[in-house]
């Protein structure tokens, strides 16, 4: 097979071009291909009924309109004449009926719907088990040092498809390493002072709240995802959506980098502040690689961030070689790296 | 002498699944251990071959080897059983390729990769027909995987030719235009619908007396509904063939009669037809869909799109290049060879061995 | 470089907020000279029949060319008891009706669409979301077509043709944060190229003794109200709750209306209408002003409130409208009420506190300049274009 593998890549090439041939020579009219997406949408079911309330209110939406127009046809002779005399003497009436029902079906309908959205709000603030959202108001606009961090990025979202996110973006550092890198980046943030000053440094940041950005998001729309920052403080239960999110919004192939904070180094580098008011804890990288694994992730690689260790003692002091390997050891035993990186690919 | 038993929820000859099945347990006795088959449906003519699933009784030593490509109480039953198991995955159609069309059919696809899922617990190995379906094992959670495709006797492929069939359609290649070709169940997966507008596109682009030919009977009353009005719409009745369900001999005659084989689909575990367009020397044109790329490892154009434009294009390029159609002919004759019975049945032979050997270790 | 912008109807005649924000934009744009702008649009000048009343063909109209194409149809007599069933519920409407619903709509226009199609430019930038022109014309001119949405919280954003527009989009841009957010909540665009952009402002200085004399208010405080003086935009509940207030706080205070006068308020010695005024005499009144009111719960971004900062003064806005009221809270330039009792405590501290009057002018006069002064707004808006053009070049190379 590998005689005809590239010069079929050939032929697709040349089918390409012949494509934006036909395109350009107007030989296919550009409505044309529009309308025949629409056409056959046209005939398609509007969806079945289930125990979902978003279709039973359609139901009710489209049941709360009453129609006065009786239909009047009939196979007997004579009964059509009749049926819209009926009709027509007794439109005055019904239309004041149906009116009425209407208004009382339009009323009840926007009632449920109102009601539906009190639901689904009760019902995600339940899902977080802390009813809090952190709207990043009550933490110190203070960006995180992610420069560590930067080469390893940019290398995996080097050559991404589609844009890419950073959440959170904080300063917009490395928003800006990624654009000047080429990839088409951009950020979120929920603290609204860090990200004034990333759109000042000329990046595309925005005030929002990672989980719900994601969630505006089209599926399969992004082309690359950093998470940063927000993965070390929301609930377990948002850390977990948060990696469905993931997996849903990347196109297959995309690349992602989780950078965390080792949990046993958390409230060593975290200002008290933070530490203290947020809803959740850090997990550790084990836990991130296996919750990536099973959302569908692929190629998951866990990489050690630098350990502060103890101050070494100079080389020219006796003994240094000793002491100073002694001290490295004893600095990673204490501490570890406080920070590490999970890179993966959503699998195709 | 130790057995391994099929179970599987509808046993009929005709489908490939069936045809699998028989020679599953052919190989399985010339390896020397026993092989029924336990079915929940059976077609009449294979009723000597099989035994209801409910009459099994177990004897020590048994294994259970599950064919799965559909919910079935089957499955149910299989949960429930303490015999070591390998599942035999054939993919199960995603349940939202069909849910806005057949709610019911969605939900039992759905009932029946969740039974998949559970079995995994239960399963000591899964055997998957591609490594597109091996991955959704893994994703399922089966630890020991691996692949062994479909066992096709290519000899299945070879009726003798349903001649009013081969003479109509040679009528309408003496008259021009071409016969493009999708053999396959009518179901929102496949995107039939898709090749009526590629059909469009490629008629008002290149050839206005163009015919497409769909073979294979309704999986989804609403989806072909749906599609026969679609066709009305737009004007192509009269070059939209559908076929229905057909006899062999009628299936190899479209095979052999038509100029192109089109495949659109979203979602094809194996695809069976790509093989049968190989053996027949038809040439392929498919979107890059699930096993597909697979399945086809060259042996025709892939897209990566389905505009009808581009696929347009593809089928233009095809139809009108002579030495490309003989390459891609000749490629799928290559093809076909990693598919011989003999090779398929000696990777499964080898695959049951490791298994069972496994076990025993 | 060069942006088309497609809008249903163009001139300087035509008063529409979305349509004057793409003239402005593209008459700023051409005098400053980095990017070429045109405009591709239909003759018609009332958006209520979209009758041709322009010349089709080429046309320069402030320095930006005009191409003016006729309509086939306008809106359709069936349009109204059309809409009035499929708007009950028009999530409920399928694709087919509300195709329907756009073609009767109107303007019916194919070949604005076809001009886009065809136009050279580098970016085509569609105003706004609900128009045949966009609905038709967005999906057929790819990588290159952006879309000034326009967006509401309204029945027929929820009509099943528009995800796909909203979706199509190369790029979007929006008046404020608020309509980003409406967006977002209805369409998955979240990682869509965007921008809040708002509306540019041209600041002119207007002489407070000169409106003062020539709208005959004399020596009196007074707080003012520009716009059309209309019972949807909010004066009619003003004009009420401003003679309730009077009755409980005998004074000089007036309200003064400056505007197109659609609904009148009564007689009454303490409300001022002055019907429309030009310019100098606007701002003059603007700057003579305690504080301008906008009571409209409707408006998308609101050009007047703006000006009113730019001439100094504080703002006060109703309480139910999301895009006044982010621009006072984003700029702490202003008040807002949504209640009578809310209405009362704001004008008491507004009159009796100068201090407030003069920290909220500050605020809101440092926000209009950082936001909205052309220059800024020229800037933001032309790198939003370079990131369309990168991404379009790009995408096309990948093919």
């Amino acid at each position: 097979m590998s005689d005809t593998a590239p010069s079929l890549d050939q032929v697709r090439r040349e089918i390409d071009e012949e494509v934006r041939a036909k395109r350009a020579s107007g030989a296919l009219p550009p409505s044309l291909e529009r309308e025949l997406d629409l056409a056959f949408d046209k005939f398609a079911p509007v969806g079945a009924l289930d125990n979902d309330f978003g279709e039973a209110l359609k139901a009710a939406d489209r049941a709360a309109f009453v129609n006065v127009a009786v239909p009047t046809a009939s196979s007997k002779p004579g009964v059509s004449f009749v049926k819209r005399l009926l009709r027509k003497a007794m439109a005055w009436y019904l239309n004041y009926l149906a009116q009425q029902v209407t208004a009382f079906g339009s009323a009840t309908v926007r009632a449920l719907r109102a009601l539906g959205e009190r639901l689904g709000a009760i019902e995600a603030q339940i899902g977080e088990v802390r009813p809090a959202v952190d709207d990043g108001s009550e933490r110190p606009p203070v960006a995180p040092d992610l420069s560590e961090w930067v080469e390893l990025v940019v290398a995996r979202m080097n050559g991404a498809r589609g844009r890419v996110l950073h959440a959170e973006c904080g300063d917009g550092a490395m928003l800006r390493a990624l654009t000047a890198a080429g990839v088409d980046a951009y950020g979120v943030d929920p603290r609204g002072p860090l990200v004034d000053g990333a759109v000042a440094a000329g990046g595309d940041a925005w005030p929002d709240d990672p989980l719900a950005h994601l969630g505006a998001v089209a599926d399969h729309g992004l082309g690359g995802l950093i998470l940063s920052g927000c993965v070390d403080r929301l609930s377990l239960a948002r850390q977990r959506s948060l990696v469905e999110l993931a997996a849903r919004k990347l196109a297959g192939g995309a690349p992602l980098v989780l950078i965390g904070t080792d949990p046993r180094a958390w409230e060593r580098v975290t200002p008290a502040l933070e530490a203290d008011l947020a809803p959740g804890r850090p997990l550790h990288s084990a836990t991130w690689q296996h919750l990536l694994e099973r959302a569908g992730f692929a190629g998951v690689a866990v990489t050690d961030g630098r350990v502060e260790g103890l101050e070494r003692v100079p080389d020219s002091a006796a003994g240094a070689a000793v002491i100073n390997a002694n001290l490295d050891k004893l600095g990673q035993a204490l501490f570890g790296p406080a920070t590490f990186a999970v890179a993966a690919v959503r699998s195709t | 002498m130790s057995a391994v038993h099929q179970f599987i929820p509808s046993f009929v000859s005709r489908d490939a699944i069936g045809a699998h099945t028989l020679q599953v347990r052919s190989v399985l006795q010339e390896m020397g251990l026993r092989s029924e088959v336990f079915a929940e449906n059976t077609s009449p003519d294979l009723e000597p071959h099989s035994r209801p699933y409910e009459s099994y009784r177990p004897k020590p030593g048994d294994w259970l080897l599950y064919q799965a490509s559909t919910g079935s109480k089957v499955a149910e039953y299989l949960l429930g059983r303490p015999e070591p198991q390998i599942v035999n995955y054939h993919n199960v159609t995603p349940a939202s390729t069909f849910g806005r069309w057949e709610p019911r059919l969605a939900d039992e696809m759905a009932d029946g990769r969740r039974q998949v899922a559970k079995l995994a617990s239960v399963a000591r190995h899964g055997l998957a027909v591609s490594q597109y379906n091996e991955a959704e094992l893994k994703e399922m959670g089966y630890r020991s995987t691996s692949v062994t495709p479909l066992l096709l006797d290519f000899s299945t492929f070879d009726h003798d030719v349903d001649r009013p069939t081969l003479d109509w359609l040679s009528r309408l290649r003496d008259r021009g235009g071409a016969s493009i070709l999708f053999v396959g169940r009518i179901a929102p997966n496949k995107a039939q619908h898709d090749l009526v507008k590629a059909l469009i596109a490629y008629r008002t682009l290149y050839d206005p007396a163009a015919r497409l030919h769909l073979v294979g009977g309704a999986s989804s009353p609403a989806y072909f509904d749906a599609l026969r009005r679609f066709v009305g719409h737009t004007g192509v009745r009269d070059s939209v063939d559908f076929a229905g369900s057909v006899s062999d001999a009628v299936r190899s005659s479209y095979f052999r009669g038509a100029d192109v084989l089109l495949c659109l689909s979203d979602h094809e575990g194996f695809c069976v037809p790509l093989l049968e367009a190989m053996y027949n020397g038809l040439p392929i044109v498919a979107y890059a869909s699930s096993a597909i790329p697979e399945t086809l490892q060259g042996a025709g154009i892939l897209l990566d799109s389905k505009e009808p434009v581009v696929v347009a294009a593809a089928l233009h390029r095809v139809l009108s290049d002579e030495a490309l159609r003989s390459r891609l002919v000749e490629a799928g004759r290559r093809r076909l060879a990693d598919f011989s019975l003999d090779r398929t049945r000696r990777t499964f032979a080898e695959a049951i061995s490791a298994v069972l050997a496994e076990g025993a270790g | 470089m060069k942006v088309a912008f497609v809008v249903p109807r163009y001139g300087v005649e035509v008063t529409g907020g979305a349509e004057n924000a793409a003239r402005m934009l593209a008459e700023h744009l051409v005098a400053e000279g980095v990017w070429d702008a045109e405009v591709i649009t239909t003759c018609a000048q009332d958006a209520m029949t979209w009758e041709d009343v322009y010349q089709p063909g080429p046309e320069v109209v402030n320095g930006v060319p005009v191409h003016r194409f006729r309509s086939k149809a306008g809106r359709d007599p069936g349009f109204h008891p059309y809409s009035g069933r499929l708007l009950t519920s028009p999530s409920q409407a399928t694709v087919e009706e509300a195709d329907t619903w756009i073609d009767l709509q109107g303007p019916l226009c194919p070949d604005v669409v076809d001009a886009a199609v065809a136009s050279d430019a580098d970016v085509v930038a569609f105003y706004p979301y609900l128009y045949y022109p966009t609905v038709r014309g967005l999906p057929l001119v790819g990588a290159r077509g952006i879309m000034h949405a326009a967006a509401h919280d309204e029945a027929p954003i929820r009509l099943p043709v528009f995800p796909s527009v909203f979706t199509t989009a190369a790029g979007l841009v929006f008046h404020t944060y608020g309509e980003r957010a409406l967006v977002q909540r209805l369409f998955p665009v979240a990682d869509r190229p965007q921008i809040v952009l708002g509306l540019g402002v041209d600041q002119r200085h207007g002489d407070p003794t000169d409106a003062r004399t020539a709208l005959g208010i004399g020596d009196r405080p007074y707080l003012c109200c520009v716009g059309r003086v209309d019972e949807q935009k909010g004066c009619v509940a003003l004009w009420r709750s401003f003679l309730a207030y009077k009755e409980r706080r005998p004074g000089p205070l007036a309200l003064v209306f400056a505007g197109q006068v659609v609904d009148r308020p009564p007689d009454h010695p303490d409300l001022i209408v002055t019907g429309p005024v030009d310019e100098d005499t606007k701002w003059g009144l603007m700057a003579g002003s305690l504080g301008h009111v906008s009571p409209s719960a409707m408006e998308s971004f609101s050009i007047v409130m703006i000006e009113a900062w730019m001439a100094g003064v504080p703002a006060v806005v109703n309480g139910r409208c999301d895009a006044t009221v982010e621009h006072c809270v984003r700029s702490g330039g202003g008040l807002w009420f949504s209640s009578y009792g809310e209405l009362e405590a704001v004008i008491d501290r507004l009159v009796g506190d100068a201090a407030l009057r003069a920290r909220l002018a500050a605020a809101g006069r440092h926000y209009a300049d950082a936001n909205f002064s052309w220059p800024v707004i020229l800037a933001r808006y032309r790198r939003f274009l370079d990131g369309v053009v990168a991404r379009a070049v790009g995408r096309r190379g990948a093919t």
